[in-house]
């Protein structure tokens, strides 16, 4: 029980960070879009 | 640090060099039709001035040729980098037209000035009047950098006019120094984080990040952002007479942590910080990741985020590319597009996660640490070098 929530703690903390990474490359794209 | 990891960061200085090189090699949009733009009853213009850049605009009637008024470039600075301003003047010496011509800011900053009409407030002035924010003319709050970035660039060009083709004698105002409370506030802040550091008063900590949360966060919004220190590289310098504070937070925190040796704005100083660290006494803020490995490699995103950032900003020859932080967002409610997702996720993760955005995006993180590393190093070989010295004296 302890290692499956563990194992859930994992998996969403690697999501978050994953969708900020996600996140600050869109806003990547979209600081270029505003450039051109 | 391994040969590999060696390898990788010199192969990503080298190559942000040659980026840089390359963004100054790039030509510059044309101006052309912009010119034509500003004074759009001429039919030809022919360069009469270089410093700064004035045409003088003339039409064609019946075979003789008549002036019908001059177009002057001119360019000053602004929060991320300057901008190129094209005043359009009729051969009464009024203006009739202002454009941005291009410009180094912040996008966002630039939409704002253009959303509230700025520039819609020159024409009709006369090129001896005086244009000096706030008194004559209205700067538009949020983007106060820009406002006055434009109306310098206004006043002065049109005032060049004034004087080379109109031949009025114009008293320019001399610049001021500019040194009120919000200078003393950073300038007090900064002075009690080195006090705190030196004699390690822990609890002085607290007023200092409470303080850069209210002054440089959300009464200022003038945190250190990647932006500005892009803008340092490129060579973006706004006047030391009115940005002093850019100064003191660009110029004198690279002095203090490199004088240390240790990352002290980020836990003394930073407004985001600060949030982070109240959002993690509201929440547990004690959630740690899991396994280490995961961690480790996650953590090295921010020093990826900084590579495309500067990338991009040397490219662009942009700075503003590189401020991907939510700072703006959250301090001044002025975020572009996505931003405003990221802000909310973060700030909700680190009630959980102390510290979430320092840990794994932070581009602020990242210099400071290049800055107390770089420090430590020569320390160290200097200290050894010293060492070597003195045995070979015995």
């Amino acid at each position: 029980m302890e290692k499956e929530k563990q194992s859930i703690g994992e998996i969403v903390y690697i999501f978050i960070v994953g969708l900020v990474t996600l996140m600050i490359m869109i806003s990547f794209y979209q600081m270029y879009g505003s450039m051109g | 640090m391994n040969n590999y990891n060696k390898f990788l960061t010199a192969a990503a200085v080298i190559s942000l060099i040659i980026v840089l090189v390359v963004g100054y090699l790039i030509p510059a949009d044309d101006m052309h039709q912009k010119i034509i733009k500003a004074l759009p009853q001429a039919e030809n213009f022919a360069k009469v001035e270089t410093s700064p850049l004035i045409f003088k605009g003339t039409v064609e009637k019946n075979r003789i040729i008549e002036k019908v008024g001059y177009v002057v470039v001119d360019e000053a600075a602004a929060y991320g980098g300057p901008i190129q301003i094209i005043t359009g003047i009729d051969m009464k010496g009024n203006i009739v037209e202002v454009l941005i011509s291009e410009h180094k800011d912040t996008p966002s900053f630039i939409r704002r000035v253009l959303d509230h009409k700025y520039l819609e407030q020159f024409p009709g002035k006369s090129v001896t009047d005086s244009i000096s924010l706030n008194e004559d003319i209205d700067g538009v709050s949020g983007a106060t950098f820009s406002s006055r970035g434009i109306a310098k660039a206004v006043s002065h060009g049109s005032h060049a006019v004034a004087e080379s083709q109109f031949n009025f004698n114009i008293n320019e105002k001399a610049e001021e120094f500019k040194f009120g409370f919000k200078e003393g506030i950073i300038a007090f802040l900064i002075i009690l984080m080195i006090i705190g550091v030196k004699f390690k008063l822990k609890k002085l900590r607290w007023v200092t990040l409470l303080g850069g949360l209210i002054f440089i966060g959300f009464k200022y919004s003038t945190p250190i952002s990647l932006g500005n220190i892009a803008s340092v590289f490129m060579g973006f310098f706004p006047s030391i007479r009115e940005n002093l504070v850019w100064y003191m937070l660009l110029i004198g925190i690279p002095v203090i942590t490199f004088a240390f040796g240790k990352n002290i704005y980020c836990f003394w100083l930073c407004p985001f910080g600060a949030v982070q660290e109240l959002t993690a006494k509201l929440g547990s803020g004690k959630y740690k990741c899991c396994n280490k490995k995961i961690e480790s490699k996650a953590k090295k995103i921010k020093y990826i985020l900084v590579y495309i950032a500067l990338l991009g900003a040397f490219l662009l020859r942009s700075p503003g590319f590189a401020g991907f932080e939510p700072f703006s967002a959250l301090f001044s409610q002025q975020g572009t597009g996505i931003q405003w997702l990221i802000l909310p996720l973060v700030l909700f993760t680190s009630l959980f996660i102390y510290r979430f955005w320092c840990r794994y995006f932070c581009p602020v993180w990242v210099a400071n640490e290049v800055i107390w590393k770089l420090s430590r190093y020569i320390k160290k070989e200097v200290n050894e070098w010293k060492k070597k010295n003195k045995a070979l004296e015995k």
